[in-house]
């Protein structure tokens, strides 16, 4: 249950343990937002991502709007199995850019740009 | 969701118990007529479902060799395979072994290695068909069976796609109230194959006005499944109340896109795209639908730019959808779906609710039996009144209610149409089954278990009441044997009877072998009758020795027992070289009766009201304590029992006793009761394996005060009178 939005010359790394269901959505959108805001471009490391439900698939697909909308970067470094399987099945890795974004390949996440 | 899974399969199985035996009859009717097409249709459905069905559950084995057979059957259904016997042969063999694989589909355990094997080698039968036919590279290639589309009114083309168009909006409270689309979604798979699934995300509104617990997601999914559209609606049940679902079927008209793009929120555009996109409607159906929804737009003035046809200018806003416009979606697809699924007419229920509704039925009755004593006891006028009306409608109801239980014996009788034919190739007589009835209801329990008996007693009709063809010419009768199924209702019972017009039985081998299996005296004067119903002796039927001897009686004790079981009597006539009937007499139900109350001493019996047929006073003469004995009534010797000694009652016997007339299998007698208090409705309980042995009752039921009854067995109680008094006479 930690999360952490550090500044390291270059994009801020937003990573995401536990759970990411409707219980922390508020919160999680914050953190998200919040890290879009500060910085030029986010990570975002899914990778200890226990649980994830409807709403946390929303939330990716709000900040990934937002970085649209604020000609910012966003994209997913990694991700567990079980964010994975839910992102699959709403067929949105293509749009979140987490098509092949399995934990073991967290640092070959591709960049996703604004349009 | 586990359970739901289940209950497909089980679904699976009864429904494909029924399209096997579709298939069966239409292999039978196709024997005699080859060339009937619609046949041969009926026959490749019932293939084509069941194969489907299969593969969304998963059976793969089912799947596969359903699917060897399907390209055979689409080949006989593109006329190039001719129907032979050969093919029909290989067919009936193949459904034998559907058969049994969907039986193992309960079962965890798999497939049974034997299956395969059998599997495999059918599999190398049908290709050796499906090589033979001229360009015969199909055996291995994966044919893609064309379904039929779905007829539906001529107006208006049809979307090619064979996928089913499901499109979600979730409504905002979704998530709070825990319905994750996920879920949902993610049982789909277990019904079909999603072949596309998009996620709407544009109602999603800017970060700071987003609630991030509410749901803004919507799909649109394409859905590749063979199940009915109630399945699929039914994967969304919890959800439907807060969630706009539509689904298309397969071969949707062009109109209902044309309505759905309507309905829903988003820009055309954007739907097009991914109507296309997910393989439900081609582009050029797409400019079909959009061109139609402008014609729309121009009917009701809606559309500011209705007269140009370029998509892009059309919005369709949340407010703009014409509620006219669903209503009339919702219409159509009420009566494309009334095309579809035949199941609107009938409904499937567990027959473990019907036994359930039975049962309360049964309660019902007794508690309004005492209901109506107390109201008689208290002689209060309209409680008196409104408890027969209470009394009258309980009586309907319980009418209804069996009737439901009720079942057509038809079905029954027309498997044997398959055991016949294949029996008379293996044993080389040529037989028509000939059946009668086949409309006659009678409970569905007793149907299920009438099965086994007369299986046996058709099986013995072709085996051993029927002579060879040489043996029929020489005593000049048609060399085709004939066996006849016939059922029919008789006085509260029914009647089922198994004839051949064979050799008939021996009644002198009969005798003997009675007589030295002990089971009749020697030089025992025996009735015709008496001697053919030796054979459902248990001692008689020592196999192959009686097949020998008498040519019947295998396993007949058996039928007899089953028969017994059911509070039914089974006998046979028979006329040396002419034939032999077996009838069986069942009762129409085993649960509620109406009844006729008498009393025998200080405790109350029920007779079964079909039974009796009259009530006369005893006359005076008769007054003595005998046992039996006879009276004339009206010209006629009526034999009559005596119950309180039947019963072995000690009371003496009341001022006035009375004769309760009555009738079963031809034969009339009188049992001599104390009283009679008239009509009950009889809710029959079973006495237990105990009493079970105890000759002349049936069974138990409880009265509106309380007391137990005992029922009255008059076909048993008949015939140990019978016997006791053929004994006497020896």
């Amino acid at each position: 249950m930690k999360k952490a939005a550090k500044k390291i010359n270059g994009p801020a790394r937003v990573a995401i343990e536990g759970e990411m269901n409707i219980y922390r959505a508020a919160e999680l959108k914050k953190t998200l937002i919040d890290g879009l805001e500060a910085s030029p471009a986010i990570d975002v490391d899914l990778s200890e991502v226990e649980e994830m439900d409807t709403s946390g698939i929303q939330l990716l697909v709000l900040a990934r709007m937002e970085a649209a909308r604020l000609k910012k970067q966003m994209k997913i470094t990694a991700a567990s199995s079980a964010a994975c399987t839910l992102i699959e099945l709403y067929n949105m890795g293509e749009f979140l850019g987490a098509a092949a974004a399995k934990t073991d390949e967290s640092s070959t996440g591709e960049t996703l740009h604004g349009e | 969701m586990e359970n739901e899974l289940q209950q497909a399969r089980q679904t699976f199985i009864t429904e494909s118990r029924e399209l096997l035996q579709d298939m069966e009859d239409a292999l039978l009717i196709l024997e005699n007529s080859p060339d009937d097409q619609d046949t041969i249709n009926s026959l490749f459905r019932s293939a084509h479902t069941i194969k489907g069905a299969s593969g969304i559950l998963g059976l793969d084995e089912i799947e596969r060799f359903t699917h060897v057979v399907e390209s055979l059957l689409s080949r006989v259904r593109e006329n190039e395979i001719k129907i032979t016997g050969e093919i029909i042969e290989v067919l009936l063999e193949c459904r034998d072994h559907i058969s049994g694989l969907v039986e193992t589909a309960s079962s965890e355990g798999g497939v049974p290695k034997k299956a395969v094997k059998r599997g495999a080698e059918l599999i190398e039968k049908l290709n050796a068909h499906l090589g033979a036919a001229p360009g015969g590279k199909a055996a291995a290639k994966a044919e893609q069976a064309p379904f039929e589309p779905p007829a539906c009114d001529s107006t208006g083309a049809v979307a090619s796609t064979d996928a089913w168009h499901i499109s979600l909006r979730f409504g905002p409270d979704a998530l709070r109230a825990g319905m994750d689309p996920a879920s949902f979604i993610g049982y789909l798979p277990k019904l079909g194959e999603i072949v596309s699934l998009i996620t709407i995300t544009e109602s999603i509104p800017p970060a700071d006005e987003m609630d991030p617990e509410s749901c803004y997601l919507g799909f649109e999914i394409d859905f590749m499944s063979d199940f009915d559209k109630k399945s699929i609606e039914d994967v969304f049940e919890f959800v439907r109340e807060d969630c706009d679902i539509y689904i298309l079927p397969p071969h949707s008209r062009i109109q209902s896109y044309v309505e759905l793009i309507e309905a829903l929120p988003e820009d055309v555009v954007l739907l097009g795209e991914i109507l296309i996109r997910g393989g439900a409607l081609t582009h050029t159906e797409l400019q079909e639908a959009l061109a139609l929804q402008n014609a729309h737009a121009v009917k009701d003035g809606a559309a500011d730019g209705a007269q140009t046809l370029r998509i892009g200018e059309i919005m369709v806003g949340q407010g703009m959808v014409h509620p006219e416009v669903v209503d009339a979606a919702l219409e159509k697809q009420k009566k494309t779906q009334v095309v579809r699924s035949r199941e609107s007419n009938t409904i499937r229920i567990d027959a473990g609710k019907l036994d359930d509704l039975v049962d309360l039925v049964g309660e019902l009755v007794i508690s309004t039996a005492a209901i109506g004593q107390h109201a008689q006891r208290i002689e209060d006028a309209p409680l008196t009144e409104s408890s027969s009306i209470m009394m009258r409608l309980v009586e309907e109801l319980r009418d209804s209610t069996m009737k439901a239980r009720m079942v057509p014996i038809g079905d029954t009788f027309s498997r044997f149409n398959r055991m016949v034919r294949d029996m008379s190739r293996d044993i080389g007589k040529e037989i028509d089954l000939v059946i009668s009835g086949g409309e006659t209801e009678l409970d569905k329990t007793v149907v299920e278990r009438i099965n086994d008996p007369l299986i046996h007693l058709v099986r013995n009709a072709a085996d051993h009441g029927l002579e060879d063809p040489e043996v029929r010419r020489v005593k000049g009768k048609p060399e085709r044997g004939k066996i006849r199924l016939n059922a029919l209702h008789d006085a509260g019972c029914i009647v089922i009877e198994v004839s051949d017009d064979g050799k008939g039985l021996n009644r002198e081998r009969i005798l003997e072998k009675a007589v030295s299996a002990g089971l009749a005296a020697p030089g025992q004067p025996l009735s015709d009758r008496e001697i053919y119903n030796l054979v459902f002796e248990p001692g008689f039927s020592t196999a192959e020795k009686v097949t020998k001897l008498s040519g019947r009686g295998v396993g007949m004790d058996v039928v007899r027992k089953n028969i017994e079981s059911l509070r039914g009597t089974v006998e046979i006539e028979s006329r040396e070289g002419e034939g032999t009937t077996v009838r069986i007499r069942l009762p129409l139900t085993l649960a509620i009766i109406d009844g006729f109350m008498v009393g025998i001493g200080d405790s109350c019996y029920v007779i079964p009201l079909d039974m009796v047929v009259e009530c006369v006073e005893l006359p005076a003469s008769e007054k003595r304590d005998k046992k039996q004995s006879c009276i004339n009534l009206r010209g006629e010797a009526l034999p009559y029992i005596r119950m309180s000694h039947f019963f072995n009652k000690q009371a003496s016997p009341g001022r006035f006793e009375n004769i309760v007339i009555v009738q079963y299998a031809g034969h009339k007698v009188g049992l001599v009761v104390d009283e009679l208090f008239g009509e009950v409705q009889t809710v029959i309980k079973s006495l237990g394996k105990v009493y079970r042995d105890v000759r002349g009752i049936s069974g138990a039921t409880i009265l509106g005060n309380g007391k137990v009854a005992l029922i009255i067995d008059v076909p048993r109680l008949i015939q140990s009178v019978e016997s006791e008094i053929s004994a006497v006479a020896v």
